[in-house]
């Protein structure tokens, strides 16, 4: 008796599937390297009846800063690697490491910080830990975060560029789910939260949108809070010219090339997320994302 | 792909054992089957995705066709001859004609640390 017999087609792993295996296989890795791992976003938003349940390209962990390395090292002891560094330009700091492998149809976005927390990254991590939940992940438990983290998150998710139509339908869906969904006890313990992670500020507009009372700022916030406005409000173009200028004169030749043409997988990431697409399609495809990028910032500076 | 072992488990991860326990107990009856408490599994249509947890490099499986017929009748309470009638009624055939080879499946499993028992 085998599996032999099944088509090819049957026998890969749908995402659906996927999703809560990864999560329980990153809980257990996790573990046994000895670090603290928390379950963020995906699942853990339908659990929390934060966001309708749906099927996610990725499964999204958090670890403490300082243990980042060992996990990853561990998962890449168990086959797990991570693609190339992102070749795109960012206004905010890598804040995770995406992980992928041959076997598995899905990526785990191991993050180590998230951006709009302005407290130090490991204080939010320990106070995200100190209020963690158990959710059942294909007939395991693992540890998750709580409602108030995990609506933090997902807010600041879509904050992140609240210029986007996509993104400010994501937030009202947010805001009128946290609205039915958490008690005016949950809105007090998510201000308590967003004292302690510093995302008092940050989270303004969820604040005002669900008619509750944020609480004090943590004092790292009147650090970060113009860098986070900038960010957030900032166009792709904008971004793309303020990592120019941040580049060594010397190093802007490679970063025009790995802009224009990254390497493949990057540029899977970037347009076409199915490994079947032959790769000069994937040329193809980013000279005219580049082509259409360039018109749009010639006519935005002319018309300065 | 080899299997690449972790590392051992530090004293930090020994105090977080429960961080990731089975929702369920599995210890079988006497000569029963049960799916090993270090296997997560989602049930499909017709068929099973499982990992292995306690060999986090191993590849997922997927069981389909008859493995997964066989894979729904592991449930802590079903021996080998239960496991192959109730796999013979649900294929339509005589029990005598799947027998070894429900038989040689439910071992291949227990070999790859999936399942526990069996010990009649």
């Amino acid at each position: 008796m085998s599996t032999d017999d099944a088509t090819a087609a049957e026998m890969r792993l749908a995402s659906t599937e996927a999703i809560p295996l990864a999560y329980v296989l990153t809980a257990r890795i996790a573990a046994h390297a000895g670090v603290r791992l928390l379950a963020i976003k995906g699942v853990v938003l339908s659990h929390h009846g934060l966001r309708a349940p749906r099927v996610s390209a990725d499964v999204d962990v958090i670890v403490h800063p300082d243990d980042l390395e060992t996990f990853v090292a561990a998962m890449e002891a168990s086959g797990w690697r991570c693609p190339p560094e992102a070749t795109a330009p960012k206004v905010m700091a890598t804040h995770a490491v995406n992980l992928v492998n041959d076997h598995w149809p899905i990526g785990v976005d191991a993050h180590h910080r998230f951006p709009g927390f302005l407290a130090p990254a490991g204080e939010v991590f320990d106070e995200m830990w100190r209020r963690k939940v158990a959710i059942d992940q294909a007939g395991h438990q693992m540890w998750a975060t709580d409602l108030s983290a995990s609506a933090a998150v997902l807010a600041l998710h879509h904050l992140r560029e609240r210029d986007d139509p996509g993104n400010q339908q994501a937030f009202a869906n947010l805001v009128e789910m946290a609205g039915s969904r958490m008690s005016a006890t949950d809105l007090v313990d998510l201000a308590d939260f967003s004292t302690a992670a510093g995302c008092t500020s940050t989270l303004g507009p969820l604040f005002t949108a669900l008619g509750a009372a944020p609480g004090a700022q943590h004092p790292a916030e009147a650090n970060g809070i113009a860098e986070w406005n900038w960010a957030t409000t900032a166009n792709r173009n904008e971004v793309w010219r303020h990592a120019w200028k941040q580049t060594e004169w010397w190093r802007r030749p490679a970063f025009l090339l790995r802009s224009f043409q990254p390497d493949e997988e990057r540029l899977r990431e970037l347009h076409f997320r199915d490994a079947e697409t032959p790769l000069w399609r994937l040329r193809v495809a980013r000279t005219q994302h580049v082509a259409r990028r360039a018109a749009e910032m010639l006519r935005a500076r002319r018309a300065r | 792909m080899e299997s690449v072992a972790v590392a051992a488990p530090s004293d930090r991860a020994l105090d977080m054992s429960d961080d990731h326990r089975p929702v369920a107990d599995v210890t079988p009856a006497r000569g029963a089957w049960a799916i090993s408490p270090e296997v997560a599994h989602v049930p499909g249509e017709d068929r099973h995705a499982l990992v292995d947890l306690a060999a986090p490099a191993t590849p997922p499986r997927l069981l389909v066709g008859s493995a997964a017929v066989i894979w729904e009748c592991i449930d802590g309470v079903r021996d080998t001859d239960a496991i192959a009638a109730t796999v013979a009624e649900a294929v339509g055939l005589d029990v005598d004609d799947v027998r070894d080879d429900v038989a040689d499946f439910l071992a291949a499993l227990a070999s790859d640390g999936l399942l526990v028992g069996g010990a009649a």
